[in-house]
């Protein structure tokens, strides 16, 4: 039987689009009979993806450096890349924060918040630091196949990896595309 | 001089965590860290929408969540419109937040924390999840499955999706619910009780026959924060805010819309995440812990019978007073998961669940509203300012999991205290540590208004900078 | 009717001179994608989603007459470049979040993306911000999602002759703004809502009813408006499962003005501020008791013998009919119901006159929809337009006479069987009523004061002051009415008034989208108002009470 090995990460993203692969309740482990071994996926303990991996899925937007690096190592470790959710594929709800400079934002969630006490913001080197621009997935790295929806639909996830599973390339038509 | 210890990424947990810890010269642990990696920036790009998308934008700070937040904001947008929702639209809000509750604590009980409790804290690392549990237990599996599907139908049914649904709206909600949906609903519930009491089961005899180690697992004192209702019964959807102090007194009740004068949030340099703190008590003295434990702890009873019965013996375990130990998190929370279910199965029986009378709508009345909610992971406060016209000016979050920022850097600094003597790290320790903070089911995503997940990798340095000791994770 | 010979997709067929290449090509069952297009608005040609091509040239399909020898094709691969280009041109332009978007799963541009297959951008994500304005009452506009299609610029100049909405600068800098970039709350706007109702996003939207859509089930009711006996044809959004209606818009296929509506129409009549009488009570010493409503025909039956029953217009005729055969002749209308000057014109005269005249009317507060049609017909299509006694409103953006009604009086003296005016009103004072009566060149068209007025006057009933020792008030909009002590009073109402906090007997009647009925329009033409709500079990049908209490037999 042939295999689609499959490896996940979230980025700028709020993990929705994880829950609603796991949604497929049942159809997943009806996938996984079909061939499709899970890698490193956040609900596996493998943590780096083999050379080579089948299928990376990337939910949420690059935003930080942090993000930056892992979608390059994502790529670099699997043959196809899939942005899942409207945040990996348009950029999604964060690009609301490219109106503002990341000095406005920090200010605001560290300093002027009426809860806040003598505030000011975080500037450990352990943390990420925020890029200018929140981007989508494709505008850092090179991504081969796109699941809008925020989240997509679990039957849509499962149409996609049951297309891929069985050797077919799946295309998005109407009833199977969602922008909200 | 010191050596560092850095865990990264905390695992089976929501978010981007890592935990730093620093030995001194001893080997003895000198200070911990617990960072946490993501800020977005919801409280500013928020401002100059208009306000009733906050339920429909707000969601999206967490998938796993989201009616939390949902709801949330709707009880924010009904005090701006300054109604009283109609009795039905309570209900219905109401049923989806349970469900809620019932899909997240189940959840995290049978598949993420669950397989430390049910296959042991030192059990085989690849097999220590919940693919191991499907292996060992796939009746248990099947049940803890089926009782996460059942609290994300309840929200599909009645909101009309599972995740991130528009149907709590200012004054009320939009949809009603037909016989056919709630004789759906009702079908099987009692399964579900019994499928959560086996829950209980387990994590109380697991306590009682390893008491001593359930007792002091980053056990210490705080204060706990959570709603309650009518005689301090405890409360998920609507209720006032009640504050005890580490002895187990009540120090303070409020309603949430005056949360600013009695909660503060500190910011630390090596966290995104900021620290909440109780403003009376200072920010030293100050912290205190919410979700499972916290409400549990200030609540006196549970207005529904069977969950009622196992909170007496919760109360019983430390003698009467509050308990401490992180670990009773799990117990306390799977008590809550049957308070859940049988909180919807009321709900679902009351025949004004039925009624069309769902909106109460007007214009803007108010320049403020504040909505506050127990998510399952805690309190959840949010706040919007609103011109005249309906505009947000300003918003302020302070979401669950970041009520126990400090109590998450607390225990891992007791069990690191605990365990780690010296240069020898054993793997143990290590899953020790990170099941301190799966403890309180953090959702780090929600806290930073973010989440995350890497390899893990312990790494021990001298303070020469030299790798003395590396242990790798897979 | 001439017609022109062209090919389309290899087909060769024939269509009439002066049609558009896309409604030839829609004759003839063939897709082409539109977004700025619209039925009742004039094309534009501003989104160029219906390019096509010509022998190799590319024409927007949309504004492109019909010629002879044409050769169309609609679909081919560098068609369909274009239509991916162009969609994600439009997408990335402004800022599009479908997911908390109140349109979202009804709107215009995502069906097209949708049935264009875009699933990624092939541009840079959003990052400039685009202003909000919720300034005003009843719509929000939010630049972020205008696709700068220019459907609201149209329906509010050429379709309702509005001319308050406009587009500035150009290129990306393109913004469409009201009057001289006012906010539009505080603008000249007068809450007609055709902008809204022709919108394809969620730029425009309804303020007050935001997210009371619910997706799955949205019923949509053809009937006719009553807050006015113009009756405009209406089609009404309702929200099946709350029970409640989400919005009400205009029905393009109805006369008498084909989807224009107003302010009252279109928002004041969901916004009910009076409050509502929530169950039927009657007067024991000085406070109200709760009666049940089958203990109603009890306490009035006695009363009705010597009673006289007051009516408003806006009741229906059914209604009407069963109150006279309860009271017989001692039913009277609370306000007057004759027409000084019955009508020689209709109101589809307005888009043809050559001079209207608007004598002591505010438009901008009721009769919207004609508003509409005489601003339209002055600003569009420049008739004349003379304002007698005229208020300060949006009609001093036309140009025209601004007179008081002496001064007309004398100056219309003079009019001869050659003019063509067209006066409208209200009311009118005797001498001017004489005046005016015997002219030529002078049409009339009557605006009665309520709902049914018409209805009053066929059944017979006229217009009289409240007296006698009991009586009994039925309507909506009762007027305040001197009442001597010791009378015995009933009043049937929806909402609360003057009245029933005086009266001795209350009783909560439905009211508007709870109820049907027909109703004569201004034209004196029947039309029937069809039931859009379930009433609450304390709405009671005053039809039926009327009849239970009919003498048997």
């Amino acid at each position: 039987m042939k295999t689609i090995t499959m490896a996940s990460t979230w980025c700028e993203g709020c993990s929705g689009c994880h829950m609603s692969f796991l949604d497929m309740d049942e159809r997943l482990v009806e996938l996984i009979g079909k061939g499709l071994v899970l890698t490193a996926t956040p609900i596996t303990d493998l943590k780096i993806p083999p050379m080579g991996t089948d299928l990376g899925i990337i939910e949420g937007a690059v935003a930080t450096d942090h993000h930056m690096e892992e979608v390059k190592e994502l790529r670099h470790r699997c043959k196809m890349i899939v942005a899942l959710g409207d945040c990996a594929v348009f950029g999604g709800i964060h690009t609301m924060r490219n109106y503002f400079t990341v000095d406005e934002l920090l200010h605001r969630g560290y300093v002027t918040t009426e809860s806040t006490v003598n505030g000011t913001p975080p500037t450990s080197n352990e943390l990420g630091k925020l890029l200018p621009k929140v981007l989508s997935v494709h505008e850092a790295v090179k991504v081969d196949f796109f699941i809008p929806g925020c989240p997509p639909p679990a039957d849509v996830i499962y149409h996609v990896l049951n297309e891929l599973v069985e050797g077919r390339v799946p295309r998005l038509t109407q009833d199977l595309l969602y922008y909200d | 001089m010191s050596k560092k210890i850095t865990i990264s990424p905390v695992t089976r947990i929501e978010g981007h965590a890592k935990v730093t810890i620093y030995l001194n010269d001893e080997g003895q642990v000198d200070r911990t860290y617990f960072h946490v990696d993501q800020f977005r920036g919801f409280e500013k790009f928020s401002e100059g929408r208009f306000f009733p998308e906050m339920p429909v934008i707000t969601p999206r700070i967490c998938g796993i969540c989201p009616v939390s937040h949902h709801l949330g904001a709707a009880k924010a947008c009904d005090e701006i419109l300054d109604v009283k929702i109609p009795r039905p639209a309570k209900l219905l809000r109401e049923l989806i937040h349970m469900g809620q509750v019932i899909q997240s604590h189940a959840m995290h009980f049978f598949e993420l924390a669950g397989p430390d409790i049910i296959l042991g804290w030192d059990s085989d690392p690849a097999l220590r999840n919940v693919v191991g549990l499907v292996k060992a237990n796939p009746e248990l599996a099947l049940k803890a499955v089926r009782l996460r599907k059942y609290g994300q139908t309840i929200i599909e049914e009645v909101a009309g999706r599972r995740i991130h649904p528009t149907f709590a709206i200012p004054g009320g909600v939009n949809n009603g619910l037909s016989v056919e949906k709630r004789d759906r609903l009702l079908t099987g519930i009692d399964d579900y009780i019994s499928h959560i009491q086996e829950g209980v089961s387990i994590i109380r005899d697991f306590i009682i026959s390893h008491k001593e180690e359930s007792d002091t697992f980053a056990s210490f004192p705080s204060g706990y924060m959570g709603l309650v209702g009518q005689d301090g019964a405890l409360e998920l959807y609507d209720g006032a805010v009640r504050m005890m102090d580490k002895d187990g007194h009540i120090i303070d009740e409020f309603p949430g819309k005056y949360y600013l004068s009695h909660i503060g949030e500190m910011v630390d340099d090596w966290t995104y995440l900021k620290l909440p703190f109780f403003k009376p008590l200072g920010d030293k003295e100050g912290f205190y812990r919410v979700g499972p434990l916290g409400r549990l702890n200030v609540a006196d009873r549970i207005t529904t019978p069977m969950a009622h019965e196992e909170f007496k013996r919760f109360k019983a375990m430390n003698g009467g007073k509050p308990v401490e130990s992180s670990f009773y998190y799990h117990y306390a929370r799977l008590i809550e998961a049957v308070y859940a279910l049988e909180r919807a199965r009321q709900i679902l029986e009351d025949p004004d669940i039925l009624s069309t009378d769902l909106l109460h709508e007007g214009p803007v009345r108010c320049g403020q509203g504040v909505g506050i909610i127990e998510a399952p992971r805690g309190t959840l406060i949010h706040h919007y300012w609103v011109d005249d016209d309906g505009r947000i000016t300003k918003a302020n979050l302070i979401v669950a999991s970041g009520h126990n920022n400090w109590a998450m850097s607390k225990a891992v600094d007791c069990i690191a205290r605990g365990y780690i003597k010296g240069n020898d790290v054993p793997e143990g320790v290590l899953n020790r540590i990170e099941g301190a903070i799966r403890c309180y089911d953090p959702c780090l995503s929600c806290s930073t208004h973010a989440i995350g997940k890497m390899p893990m990798v312990v790494e021990l340095y001298d303070h020469a900078g030299n790798l003395v000791d590396a242990r790798k994770r897979s | 009717m001439s017609k022109v010979k062209l090919r389309i997709n290899g087909i060769d067929g024939e269509a009439e001179l002066g049609k558009t290449i896309l409604e030839a090509a829609q004759g003839l069952g063939i897709f082409i994608p539109t977004l700025c297009h619209h039925e009742a608005l004039i094309p534009r040609g501003a989104c160029r989603m219906c390019i096509v091509e010509d022998k190799g040239r590319l024409k927007a399909a949309c504004t492109m007459p019909v010629e002879n020898g044409m050769d169309i094709i609609t679909d081919s691969p560098r068609i369909q470049h274009i239509r991916e280009t162009t969609i994600q041109m439009i997408f990335t332009s402004r800022n599009h979040y479908c997911m908390y978007c109140e349109v979202s799963g009804d709107c215009e541009l995502q069906d097209l993306g949708y049935k264009l297959g875009m699933d990624h951008f092939n541009f840079a994500t959003y990052e400039n911000r685009y202003p909000v304005d919720i300034s005003h009452p009843y719509i929000v506009f939010d630049h972020n999602r205008c696709i700068l299609c220019g459907r609201c610029v149209r329906a509010c100049t050429d379709l309702t002759g509005h001319y308050v909405l406009t587009e500035r600068s150009r290129g990306v800098k393109t913004l469409i703004v009201a009057d001289i970039e006012s906010p539009l709350g505080r603008s000249s706007c007068v809450s007609c809502g055709a902008c809204v109702q022709v919108c394809p996003t969620g730029a425009l939207i309804e303020k007050r009813v935001a997210y009371q859509r619910n997706r799955e089930k949205n019923e949509q009711i053809k009937t006719v408006c009553d807050m006015c006996p113009v009756g405009c044809g209406i089609v009404i959004h309702k929200n099946p499962g709350t029970n409640s209606v989400i919005k009400i818009h205009g029905d393009w296929h109805e006369g008498p003005t084909n989807g224009l509506l107003c302010k009252n129409g279109r928002y004041l009549s969901l916004y009910e501020e009076h409050q509502v009488i929530s169950s039927p009570r009657t007067r024991q010493g000085t406070s109200m008791k709760e009666v049940k409503a089958g203990d109603l025909e009890g306490l009035m039956t006695d009363k009705i013998a010597g009673a006289s029953a007051y009516v408003d217009g806006s009741l229906s005729n059914e209604e009407i009919s069963r109150i006279k055969d309860l009271f017989g002749e001692k039913v009277y209308s609370l306000r007057p119901v004759n027409a000084p000057i019955p009508s020689t014109a209709r109101i589809e005269d307005l888009n043809t006159a050559s001079t209207i005249v608007v004598f002591r009317l505010d438009p901008d507060a009721q009769y919207g929809a004609l508003g509409s049609l005489i601003k339209r017909r002055v600003a569009t299509n420049g008739a004349g337009l003379i304002l007698v006694d005229a208020p300060e409103n949006t009609f001093s953006k036309l140009p025209g006479k601004r007179l008081g009604s002496t001064e007309f009086l004398a100056d219309i003296k003079g009019l001869t069987g050659t003019n063509d005016y067209l006066l409208v009103y209200q009311d009118l004072e005797d001498k001017e009523r004489d005046a005016l009566r015997s002219l030529e060149g002078m049409r009339f068209l009557w605006l009665p004061p309520e709902t049914n007025t018409f209805g009053l006057a066929k059944l017979g009933i006229e217009h009289a002051a409240p007296k006698g020792k009991a009586l009994f008030f039925f309507g909506k909009d009762i007027p305040e009415v001197a009442i001597e002590d010791g009378t015995f009073v009933a009043c049937f109402s929806p909402y609360e008034n003057r009245l029933t906090r005086r009266a001795d007997l209350v009783v909560p009647i439905r009211d508007g989208f709870e109820r049907e009925g027909t109703f004569y329009n201004l034209e004196g033409e029947i039309v029937r108002r069809v039931r859009v709500l379930s009433p609450g079990p304390d709405r009671i049908d005053l039809k039926e009470l009327l009849v239970r209490m009919l003498p048997k037999g």
